[in-house]
């Protein structure tokens, strides 16, 4: 490679000389042809050259047509503000290896600059982070006063004037709440909670605030079905509990039963680990009674527990709703035999429609698509028609 | 004190060249006392011992892995009287690969028993590790060296599977995978198990009655509590009563263990133990549920399931044993409608319902006419009951002839 471009470097000063010297136009011309024709040449040999290449082009195409003999000399990149920067030899450095002259060092210092510069554009008033002020020994308690404040994902530490103190967060919870009682908002009402949690994370603190927020963002999430956010909070409720934090445990304790009641994740698991002080309260008795009647096939417990569900225990057993009623509505219709006529009222409370008014029009619908025969205004079914007529979709 | 380890090693080459597989298993157990005492004398500061130029020099026999085999387990034997689990777990973990190469260059089977050993010593020393990691809480240490155990016996396994050289090397197969389902119960990481309970079904493995007793019976009760909890309850029983009929007589607790599973099982299935058996196996909470599914008495089932919450939570069978409920009812009502042919011998096979409530009063439920016939549809439906209802009358209108079949002959799984 490098005699390649030694001789190559001969042969460029050769020409160059030579164009230099023709005093004739159509000689000249000829000379510039060839002399771009080795110039492309030797482009594809040295990617580095072709940088000063091009400018040395440009030069000793200049200086050829001034016709003027001249020294052949590489022109300085127009980047480099004083130059006495080495001469670009063809031989030199392979592609990719940057040389460390003083000049490309401040060059880079200078680039360096410029972003310092719009990192320290965000920090408008104080520009200290968090974690200076913790490092500097005093407790990192942020100063915002916002009640609301847009969720964005860190990206630099966070700003001391940024961050929202306890204080500040327990209103911003309050106030989401009652947002939320107003003109329920989920999206809106997430992005707070998350930037309520944000806040409190960055802070390390981690207290009964935490612990409802948390909670308050689960009972959210359990109410929109949103489960991903819902197994999040439960699992950090989970590992706050475990350090001692007090909250409603028994209530979320309940919840993770009946999750995994629905979604057969486990369930006896939950059952192993149960706390043995909690084991009376009314919420997990509650939710092993719901185990129990799902077990059991007692479709007629089951909705009397569902009318009387606690909290958010209602959303956590909509799964089951659907399966136990068709098992109970093939039980029933198996069962009862004569009179042929049963009356709507009473499937109402078997099958768990029991809203007096549209109750029985939802009821209607699902014997219908059960293929059943229902005279909605007499306000009966038809046991024996019902039953010979084509079960609607299979039961598990 | 050097010289108690030297005789400590002279006594594992002469197993090793001897080839004699339980006195090499002793040995090295990490609980065994000739190895930690020979061990402890080496740990004082004035001996400055080289182990491994000891482990060279002395355990020479075999096909030359068993020096750095030995150097590990020594190891990780000072590591544990030092308490330092991390180190000790790392330790024997490289004696157990160590291991692994010579047992893939045995001619013949002997190298089971130690390997046996050594995987035993391996998932021992990682349970302790990772109960050390949790008690100190510390939150940069996550336990999950028995995962990792998991993982590595995965490929040990696969290295049974192939039995090289010699066909009665595959025995060791069974071993392995019954350490990996107790691993795979202890991190409740259940849905693990099905792939090698695959694997162990395919043709590849030699034949199920080739492999020792007691891996068989281990075996076979982890398929069994496994169908347990999937409900799967035909294939439990098979799987339970297999492990209880070849389980060795004086190995009470197995037993114990086996029927802890395998009586919910029957009952389900419709089968009462005999009187006596219970007792035996000292299984005191199953009593009063049995003696309810032979009475029909909904309330004792209620209240053998509130008293002894704890052990059938342990276990996992409380919600199976839920499923006891519709077959306490069956026979609660069985009896009712008998005592109605004694009221009414002509209208015998009309039974009112408020008779069937005033029944469940009597021991103990009190619950509305609706709820009452909500069971009974369920009955009827479930075949447990042979008849129907009407809802006008308020009675149920039993089949002549057999109105409440055998409990065997019913089905308890969901009806189509």
């Amino acid at each position: 490679m490098k005699k390649k471009n030694q001789k190559a470097e001969e042969k460029a000063q050769k020409l160059a000389r030579k164009l230099a010297k023709t005093k004739v136009q159509s000689k000249a011309k000829k000379l510039k042809e060839n002399f771009q024709k080795f110039l492309d040449k030797t482009d594809t040999a040295c990617p580095e050259a072709v940088a000063s290449g091009e400018d040395t082009r440009t030069s000793l195409v200049q200086s050829a047509n001034t016709a003027a003999p001249k020294v052949l000399t590489i022109p300085t990149p127009p980047w480099a503000s004083s130059s006495s920067r080495p001469k670009t030899n063809f031989s030199s450095t392979a592609v990719g290896t940057l040389v460390k002259t003083p000049q490309e060092l401040a060059r880079r210092l200078q680039r360096e600059q410029r972003f310092k510069a719009l990192e320290t554009a965000d920090h408008a008033h104080t520009g200290r982070s968090l974690v200076d002020s913790r490092a500097e020994g005093s407790t990192a308690i942020g100063t915002c006063s916002d009640l609301e404040k847009e969720y964005l994902r860190l990206t630099s530490l966070p700003d001391v004037a940024s961050v929202r103190p306890p204080k500040v967060l327990k209103a911003a919870l309050e106030l989401t709440k009652k947002k939320w009682l107003d003109k329920p908002d989920y999206e809106s009402a997430c992005e707070q909670l998350k930037s309520i949690r944000q806040d409190l994370t960055v802070q390390y603190i981690k207290d009964e605030l935490t612990v409802e927020v948390y909670e308050t963002h689960a009972r959210l999430a359990l109410e929109m079905d949103d489960y991903c956010e819902y197994n999040r909070c439960q699992t950090v409720l989970k590992e706050l509990y475990a350090d001692g934090i007090l909250g409603n445990q028994a209530e979320f304790i309940a919840y993770r039963i009946l999750y995994a009641l629905a979604y057969q994740e486990n369930l006896h698991l939950e059952l192993r680990h149960l706390p043995m002080q909690l084991r009376q309260h009314p919420f997990i008795k509650h939710a092993l009674q719901v185990c129990k009647a799902i077990k059991a096939r007692q479709h007629w417990r089951f909705f009397e527990l569902f009318n009387g569900a606690p909290r958010m225990s209602p959303y956590l057993m909509d799964p089951h709703v659907k399966k136990l009623r068709d098992a109970a509505y093939s039980a029933i219709i198996k069962a009862y035999n004569a009179p042929p006529r049963l009356p709507l009222t009473f499937l109402q409370w078997q099958l768990g429609f029991s809203h007096p008014k549209h109750g029985q029009e939802d009821l209607a619908k699902f014997i219908r698509v059960q293929g059943g025969v229902v005279d909605l205004e007499n306000g009966f079914i038809d046991v024996q028609l019902s039953r010979s007529a084509v079960i609607g979709p299979p039961r598990a | 004190m050097g010289s108690s380890l030297q005789a400590y090693l002279a006594e594992v080459n002469r197993a090793v060249s001897q080839q004699n597989s339980q006195a090499l298993s002793q040995l090295i157990r990490v609980d065994s006392l000739k190895a930690k005492n020979a061990v402890a004398g080496a740990l004082q500061p004035s001996n400055r011992v080289n182990l491994g130029q000891m482990c060279e020099n002395i355990v020479s026999a075999g096909d030359g892995f068993m020096p750095e085999v030995m150097l590990a387990f020594c190891q990780c034997l000072c590591a544990l009287q030092q308490k330092r689990f991390p180190d000790a777990y790392t330790s024997i973990c490289s004696a157990v690969s160590g291991f692994v190469k010579e047992y893939k260059q045995a001619a013949s089977a002997w190298v089971c028993g130690p390997l046996f050993t050594l995987i035993w010593n391996m998932r021992v020393v990682a349970a302790m590790a990772d109960k050390h990691t949790q008690l100190k809480r510390n939150p940069n240490e996550r336990p999950d060296k028995l995962k990792d155990v998991g993982n590595k016996l995965m490929k040990v396994f696969r290295d049974t599977l192939q039995g090289a050289g010699n066909r009665e090397k595959k025995r060791a197969t069974l071993y392995v995978v019954t350490q990996l389902f107790k691993i795979y119960f202890s991190l409740n990481t259940l849905q693990l198990c099905k792939n090698l309970i695959k694997a162990v079904e395919s043709p590849q493995v030699i034949p199920f009655e080739n492999f020792p007793v007691s891996h068989r019976v281990t075996y076979k009760f982890y398929v069994g509590s496994l169908s347990l909890f999937n409900e799967e309850f035909q294939r439990a029983e098979q799987e339970l009563s297999y492990a209880l009929q070849h389980c060795h007589k004086a190995s009470v607790a197995n037993k114990r263990l086996i029927l802890q599973y395998l009586v919910p099982v029957k009952l389900l299935l419709g089968s009462l133990p005999r009187a006596g058996l219970l007792e035996q196996h000292q299984l005191p909470e199953y009593v009063p549920v049995v003696q309810a599914m032979r009475t029909g008495n909904v309330r004792l089932l209620d209240e053998a399931l509130e008293t002894h919450q704890e052990a059938f939570f342990r276990t996992g069978t409380y919600l199976v044993l839920e499923r006891l409920r519709p077959s306490v009812h069956r026979t609660l009502f069985k009896k009712i409608s008998l005592i109605n042919k004694e009221l009414n011998p002509t209208k015998a096979h009309q039974l009112p319902l408020e008779l069937l409530q005033v029944g469940l009063k009597c021991v103990g439920v009190e619950i509305d006419i609706e709820e009452v016939e909500c069971i009974l549809a369920n009955l009827i439906h479930r075949k447990y009951v042979k008849g129907y209802i009407s809802h006008t009358k308020k009675i149920a209108v039993l089949s002549k002839a057999d109105a409440f079949p055998k409990l065997c002959n019913a089905t308890f799984a969901d009806p189509t």
